[in-house]
């Protein structure tokens, strides 16, 4: 590992102006990227070193512009890391809020790396990080049927990505996270809550957005030259362990 | 390149040649000091590398490595060595059976548990051990190497649950087709490049490519990754082209 493993390199991480996505945006900043961050608002605040760009990924005419920036400025790195989770019980669980969940989560991210392909295809180097979740791909989980059903859908478009670009020196995988200690985990859970969850995973704490951080950079990275499809569980033991 | 493993002591089985060898370069590289071992007394190690020999085949052998092992109380343990030997299900021996698996498993066990005191000690341990990809993929003629090579992901799953509240976290590698003697002593030259063809990436791995990945998992840039067997495969056990 050089200091700037990333230098010349353009990168675009979605949802960059808190918890993972800012983590892993700084990081890319330290590690001598150009990075790109989006959030919902027209004046978000990402890390220093970051160019702010507005999306909205539930506006589909918000997506087809970032699609023309992101064909445009053409990154070798694309970080799907924006998403929403819309937890609702069966009883509740409605088809719009289904499709909301979809669009944001899943179909979205989709156009975002469809129109990076063309350009990292010029630079016959690129690679694709999606955020995904346990819930969907490693276990079912009450209230989490939108949520689940997008980031499985997330996992197979990476899967299918990787598949038909190996051979261009293009990498897709995704990255599941478990308890990381975020501001959305206080707005899912109560303090005691949060502390019991911690306590769940053997390694018996939360991980941090800079851990989630460094496994994105190596997947992202020089570093990473022949893994690609997979989705890798960062969660301090919690999903294999009983 | 970043001295991030400065101060650390690594072991690493079988540094003579291939993934093993390339590994103990890395681990160097950045800065850990490496033990490699090696069949032979007075082994080819990776210049700077210091030499233990240890047969995997023989307990006494092992036991005396343990001793050694518990003395020295690496930082990282790197559980590379193991064999393979093709045979079909209906012509394996009872014998060879069990020697693999005592290379491939038994001893790999007895080197971790003679790891964790001075690991618990330090606060901080890092295993990776390697597996295979067969075990998540199958393929004829495998079963005794594949059984061994699983087994020791289970092995690495529970022990990683039992040693995470200690900072000691544990994985395996499972590299797809890489380019070392090994491969070369079980496919004739054109059955190769037919094999390289099937991957994704249209190629073998190179050594280096599988020992970036350990060497992430086994540096302080991995912080919450534990359990996991991570696939370093060119996209061949999780893509297809149909």
């Amino acid at each position: 590992m050089t200091d700037k493993p990333l230098q010349g390199k353009l990168a675009i991480v979605t949802g960059a102006t808190r918890g993972i996505g800012r983590a892993i945006a700084e990081r890319f900043v330290a590690d001598g990227a150009a990075v790109i961050g989006t959030g919902t608002k027209p004046d978000g605040e990402v890390p220093e070193g970051c160019r702010y760009q507005q999306l909205q990924l539930s506006d589909e005419a918000s997506v087809d512009s970032m699609c023309r920036v992101v064909e445009k400025e053409a990154p070798h790195i694309v970080v799907n890391n924006a998403g929403i989770s819309n937890p609702q019980g069966w009883d509740k669980l409605d088809a719009k809020t289904f499709k909301a969940t979809q669009q944001i989560d899943l179909i979205a991210p989709m156009m975002l790396c469809k129109a990076a392909i063309p350009g990292m295809r010029k630079h016959k180097w690129g690679r694709f990080v999606g955020i995904s979740a346990l819930s969907g791909t490693y276990f079912g989980r009450p209230t989490r049927a939108s949520l689940g059903a997008a980031k499985a859908g997330l996992v197979a478009v990476h899967m299918s990505l990787a598949s038909e670009l190996a051979r261009d020196g293009i990498l897709a995988n995704c990255v599941a996270p478990g308890f990381i200690d975020t501001d959305v985990l206080p707005q899912l859970f109560t303090k005691e809550e949060i502390e019991a969850l911690a306590k769940r995973a053997p390694i018996g704490r939360l991980g941090t957005t800079k851990e989630l951080a460094a496994l994105v950079a190596f997947l992202a990275g020089p570093d990473n030259t022949y893994m690609t499809g997979q989705q890798i569980l960062i969660d301090g033991g919690f999903t294999r362990t009983l | 390149m970043t001295k991030s493993l400065s101060g650390k002591l690594a072991i690493v089985t079988g540094a003579s040649r291939g993934i093993g060898r390339a590994i103990a370069e890395q681990l160097q590289a950045r800065g850990a000091e490496v033990i490699g071992t090696s069949t032979k007394p007075g082994g080819e190690l990776p210049k700077g590398c210091r030499h233990e020999a240890v047969r995997l085949d023989d307990p006494a052998s092992v036991a005396a490595f343990c001793k050694t092992v518990e003395k020295l109380a690496p930082h990282i343990l790197i559980n590379n060595a193991g064999v393979a030997n093709p045979q079909t299900f209906e012509t394996i021996a009872d014998d060879e059976f069990r020697r693999v698996h005592e290379i491939n498993l038994v001893a790999p066990m007895a080197i971790c548990r003679a790891a964790l005191p001075g690991m618990k000690r330090h606060g901080w341990g890092r295993i990776v051990n390697i597996s295979s990809i067969w075990g998540p993929l199958s393929r004829v003629a495998r079963s005794t190497y594949a059984s061994s090579k699983a087994a020791l992901d289970g092995m690495s799953g529970c022990l990683a649950a039992e040693v995470a509240s200690h900072g000691v976290l544990v994985n395996c590698v499972a590299p797809g087709f890489t380019e070392t003697e090994m491969i070369k002593t079980i496919f004739p030259p054109d059955k190769l490049d037919a094999l390289a063809k099937s991957v994704p990436m249209k190629r073998l791995a190179q050594p280096a490519e599988i020992a970036k990945a350990v060497v992430w998992l086994a540096s302080a840039e991995n912080g919450y990754v534990t359990g996991q067997n991570i696939l370093v495969d060119g996209g061949l056990s999780r893509l297809k082209e149909v």
